[in-house]
């Protein structure tokens, strides 16, 4: 098949065994790749209702289809298991280079079983597959293990976890050359299943249907991209460009976990503060036209040398608005203490943000929190209990569970703090002010999640692709904006395409596209099906692992306490709103009204 | 002196789409191991593209050890291998200062500025790479900074 590696690789870490199949044309036709690739081989090879850390939650690696094309923005790669944060679908996109290393090695998805009776990594190059020891590797933060194996294996890539992911902190992330699969804990099932690191070498052809379209279509896009207005600032700021107009001029920047939505100390948490002084160049995923990393270095000071790619829009909200942390220097020190040792820097910051409001609220007290001042803005304190989360130390043990479990553990009304949808702890847009938002978090498949519909643009600037005049303070017609959303961006998920370019492609670019990598013709429609289809597998997976319309349901800050101040000054999520957007999404997407998808509608699907 | 691909690594930003694009226009199928442009990328700070000079900053090495003379330096053009005359005797890819020349099929490959209109630079985002006149008063030290980036000599 054009355009594929044409097999999945199968290791089973507990026996040793390694087993090659085939993607069947049906497969490639109804999936794609990438997510839908991922979705449809953890529901098929999962064993219904086990624990997420059980051997048997297979962690499933799937490059979507434009990987190793040049295809601007097209180097996404989807882990995918069982998520020990939410129990629902995990199912987390990388950046970088290494889903294209893995189809350069012929495969199309990688499917990870069982539990090694010790430390080991994965060494895939090309054909050659083995399991290798990993005991001096055992205990090493990110960096250290990559370069370790860069000096063993040569010229390879390294997907690996640190030590959160061997301690099985609950949001532990994986990480490959500064980019990171960070939602929903694949780094803890990687941890629990003795794999420290997935190490992909791939020197095969990858053979278009069409060069000279491939060719010709790439280059246009990069053009279209880099003549675009809004490319210098997009690539000079990075995704943290529009912070203050999200914190000011639409005040749904969650702040001190979520106790507000403007964030006045801002000012050096803006890009347009920060780039000119510390971003020395623009760093770029494999085959991305616009770099939206940053190379941020701090020269002298208390923190002098560090050198990270970063900060990203929402570490800048989870290391520092959420935890009233307006010093840019110390919210870098928090992202490059998450990359070394393997968190996710969304939960990681939501999490100290819960535990400040905790301490502020004498929920917590210095005992508790093994001496430090835990009130919002005190950023030596925050670095120390990420450090704590990361190695399971003191009060670190129960936060590194996520604020659901560990409200659950602390008890004394801690619950109304934890600020988390069906357990995962929420980017950086406060729903209060953008109803669709909130529909959105909670039909998530994996909790609160931005990514899965990318419709804060469409809300806060009240246009996107077919929508136009949208409100964002209106509870009306969001069920299928949200389900249209859905359905279109996870097909940027199946192409391994990034959302930072959601603006260029939709699906109608997607059709000449995929056509020149396979030679196969999707119409709009039909690519739209392909998401529908994914969508749906995703919603059974997560109805068959025991998720209930109970779970449809927002933190108690979202649907008790407006927001008080701002340009959304006084807005909330009423239950009544909250219940009429779920039931106008049930109906678009033709479920029941227990969210579970009625026969006609799975038939239609082909499921 | 020819043209050439001058490489700016202070703005590169390892997308490595001119690998891409490379290996695309000369093989018709996607392979950076088969690019006559190559990127190194190392930890968070490096991203380096390396080329050909066209003995704008070096000596012509690989046409000069040339037992069979089937390296041509044609004065406004690219420094050329004429496949059907190489050997495979490997003296130029160990000569080559900048290492950016080797084999392939047995026979020596390097960039060919694809005949006046490289395609790695035009898909480069950033440009990290231009065409331009290697001959210009300085220039040659872009390509000696990006081989110092990457550890050569």
């Amino acid at each position: 098949m054009k355009g594929y590696g044409g097999k999945i690789l199968n290791v089973d870490l507990s026996s040793g065994n390694v087993t090659l199949e085939q993607v069947t044309e049906e497969m490639a036709r109804d999936y794609i790749g990438g997510s839908g690739f991922a979705v449809k081989l953890l529901i098929e090879r999962s064993v219904p209702n086990g624990d997420a850390f059980d051997p048997s939650n297979p962690l499933i690696m799937a490059p979507g289809l434009f990987n190793g094309f040049p295809v601007p923005t097209g180097g996404k790669v989807v882990f995918c298991t069982k998520s020990p944060l939410t129990g629902l679908m995990g199912d987390s996109v990388m950046g970088g280079s290494i889903g294209g290393e893995l189809k350069h090695a012929g495969f199309d998805a990688l499917v990870i079983t069982g539990r090694a009776a010790n430390p080991c990594y994965l060494l895939i190059k090309d054909d050659q597959v083995e399991i290798r020891d990993a005991d001096d590797l055992w205990g090493l933060d990110v960096p250290s293990t990559a370069t370790k194996i860069k000096n063993m294996e040569g010229n390879v890539r390294v997907a690996c976890i640190g030590p959160a992911g061997e301690n099985l902190v609950r949001f532990a992330g994986i990480d490959c050359e500064d980019r990171q699969a960070g939602r929903a804990g694949t780094g803890a099932v990687m941890g629990s299943k003795n794999l420290k690191a997935i190490v992909i070498r791939g020197t095969r052809d990858l053979v278009p249907h069409d060069p000279t379209a491939m060719m010709q279509l790439n280059l246009e896009m990069v053009g279209k991209m880099t003549e675009s207005p809004d490319y210098e600032a997009d690539t000079k700021y990075g995704t943290g460009e529009f912070l203050d107009w999200i914190n000011s001029e639409k005040g749904t920047f969650p702040t001190r976990n979520w106790r507000e939505s403007v964030f006045e100390e801002r000012k050096e948490i803006d890009p347009y503060y920060w780039a000119p002084k510390y971003s020395k160049k623009n760093k770029a995923c494999f085959s991305c036209s616009k770099p939206c990393g940053k190379l941020f270095i701090i020269e002298s000071g208390k923190y002098a040398g560090l050198a990270i790619d970063g900060v990203e829009y929402e570490t800048l909200y989870s290391l520092g608005g959420a935890c009233g942390n307006g010093d840019i220097e110390s919210v870098a020190k928090g992202n490059e203490i998450c990359d070394a040792m393997g968190m996710d820097t969304i939960s990681a910051g939501d999490v100290v943000a819960f535990a400040m409001d905790l301490y502020e609220n004498g929920i917590i007290s210095e005992e508790d929190t093994g001496g430090l001042e835990l009130g919002f803005g005190n950023s030596e304190a925050e670095l120390a209990l990420l450090e704590m989360m990361a190695k399971r130390e003191g009060l670190g043990d129960t936060l590194a569970e996520g604020v659901r479990l560990a409200a659950e553990k602390i008890g004394k009304g801690s619950e109304k703090y934890a600020v988390h949808v069906k357990g995962m702890e929420p980017p950086a847009y406060d729903v209060r002010g953008i109803k669709g938002m909130a529909l959105a978090f909670m039909t998530s498949t994996r909790g609160a999640c931005h990514l899965r519909t990318c419709a804060y643009a469409l809300e806060l600037t009240g246009k996107f692709w077919k929508f136009k005049d949208v409100d964002r303070f209106s509870y009306e017609g969001k069920g299928t904006e949200i389900k249209d959303m859905e359905d279109l961006v996870v097909v940027y998920d199946a192409l391994g395409v990034c959302k930072f370019s959601r603006g260029y492609f939709f699906a109608s670019g997607f059709i000449d596209l995929i056509k020149a990598t396979t030679g196969s013709n999707y119409s709009e429609e039909d690519i739209l099906q392909v998401g529908e289809r994914i969508n749906n597998l995703k919603q059974l997976f997560v109805l068959r692992e025991g998720m209930t319309r109970e779970d449809y349901v927002l933190p108690e800050k979202v649907t008790t306490m407006p927001i008080p101040k701002g340009e959304s000054d006084g807005h909330m999520i009423t239950i009544e709103g909250m219940n009429k957007m779920l039931g106008d999404y049930f109906d678009a997407r033709g479920w029941d009204e227990n969210a579970t998808p009625t026969r006609e509608k799975l038939e239609e699907l082909g499921l | 002196m020819a043209k050439a691909i001058v490489p700016f690594p202070e703005v590169c930003t390892g997308c490595r789409l001119c690998e891409m694009a490379c290996s695309l226009k000369h093989e018709n199928v996607l392979n950076v191991e088969k690019s006559r442009i190559r990127v190194t990328k190392e930890g968070v700070r490096l991203d380096v593209p390396i080329v050909c000079t066209q003995g704008n900053a070096c000596e012509q090495e690989c046409a000069e050890v040339c037992p069979v003379d089937c390296i041509k330096v044609v004065e406004g053009s690219a420094i050329e291998v004429v496949e059907e005359d190489c050997t495979g005797c490997e003296a130029c890819v160990d000569a080559c200062p900048f290492a950016c020349i080797w084999m392939k099929n047995e026979v020596a490959v390097k960039c060919d500025l694809c005949h006046g209109d490289p395609t790695c630079v035009k898909f480069c985002p950033q440009q990290a790479i231009l065409y331009l006149e290697g001959s210009e008063e300085g220039r040659e030290e872009k390509w000696k900074e990006a081989k110092a980036l990457v550890g050569g000599d």
